[in-house]
């Protein structure tokens, strides 16, 4: 597969193009009875070394938040492994807006967006990192005062 | 929005409100460390100048530049400019030292301004997003609210890149934008 890379940005586009349109039959969430019936939005998708990674805003039936999920694919987008969390924030504090680069050493970087329980006007921004690809993801902690805090807004 | 700028530096940039500004203002943060350490956050510093203060920016976009290292936000917002105050434009700034500080010097010379080619008009930027090619020249994508409609509001998008020249420290000129679709009403903002 030949793909293009446009400088300094996280997103790759592919000359397969045509091969992610999708419909009811190759979309990923059928892969995954859990999320099926729930709403999954704000995609981000990179490729490294012809893996692709992607992370998403999402509800599972196990979880009722939103939260930011991860899975790979190691086969073109064919299938994708099994979406896995990548923050260990309370439950009760939805996730949003995430944001994923995987830098030229193969570290995955990803941000988002956690909303207060108490207060849905109040927002803090988090960051994850993985570097082993996304077997595992280093621990945000749970809200407040935490390492991987970076900001509020 | 993150961006890895050369490892181990790491750029990440979000709209937000503080308890300094009234109005949503474009923030960031730096980790010079790939991300194990903790990162630099100037709360009371996001992008905004004084007259900007009383505005909203928003949608901030990140990009890095391998042929001068600089790093790059851009964003959509309003100014108190006579001709955007009431009109979103797009501006962008330059990081020159990993992101310790950033330069406004487009503050004048914004997408939409009086004098840009085209779209400095009584119309809305709605979406963008930025990258760095390999010659310096920093590109914008985006949504402009065009002025041609006869049913109602319609959003097209358009391209426009402009370069900063190192040498001679200052920014060009933006191109005329380049449309890449008509009538995209489908498209959601």
């Amino acid at each position: 597969m030949n793909t293009i890379q446009l400088p300094s940005h996280p997103y790759f586009f592919t000359e397969k193009i045509t091969k992610f349109e999708w419909n009811i039959t190759n979309r990923i969430m059928t892969n995954f009875s859990t999320f099926t019936n729930q709403n999954q939005i704000n995609p981000v998708i990179c490729i490294y070394n012809n893996i692709y990674y992607m992370v998403w805003q999402g509800i599972s039936d196990a979880v009722a938040t939103t939260k930011i999920y991860f899975s790979l694919s190691i086969n073109s987008g064919q299938t994708w492994s099994t979406p896995t969390r990548v923050s260990d924030i309370l439950s009760s504090y939805a996730e949003k807006s995430p944001h994923m680069i995987i830098d030229s050493s193969g570290i995955i970087h990803i941000v988002f967006a956690s909303i207060s329980s108490y207060d849905v006007n109040f927002s803090q921004i988090f960051y994850v990192r993985s570097t082993n690809l996304g077997s595992t993801f280093s621990a945000t902690g749970t809200t407040g005062g935490i390492s991987s805090l970076i900001g509020y807004g | 929005m993150i961006v890895s700028c050369d490892v181990p530096n790491l750029l990440i940039t979000w709209q937000g409100v503080s308890s300094s500004y009234s109005t949503t203002k474009i923030f960031y943060a730096t980790n010079n460390n790939n991300g194990v350490s903790s990162w630099a956050f100037n709360a009371a510093a996001p992008l905004t100048l004084g007259n900007w203060t009383n505005y909203n920016q928003i949608l901030p976009c990140v990009s890095y530049s391998t042929l001068t290292g600089f790093m790059y936000i851009s964003w959509i917002g309003n100014t108190s400019d006579a001709s955007a105050s009431a009109y979103t434009r797009i501006f962008a700034a330059f990081s020159n030292n990993k992101g310790s500080s950033f330069v406004h010097n487009l503050s004048t010379n914004f997408l939409g301004a009086s004098g840009s080619p085209v779209f400095a008009g009584n119309y809305n930027f709605s979406s963008q997003s930025s990258t760095i090619d390999t010659n310096g020249n920093l590109h914008i994508i985006f949504l402009y609210q065009g002025s041609n409609n006869t049913n109602g509001i319609i959003n097209d998008i358009f391209t426009s890149y402009i370069q900063y020249n190192n040498t001679l420290s200052t920014w060009g000129s933006w191109t005329t934008p380049h449309i890449l679709s008509y009538n995209s009403r489908s498209i959601s903002t």
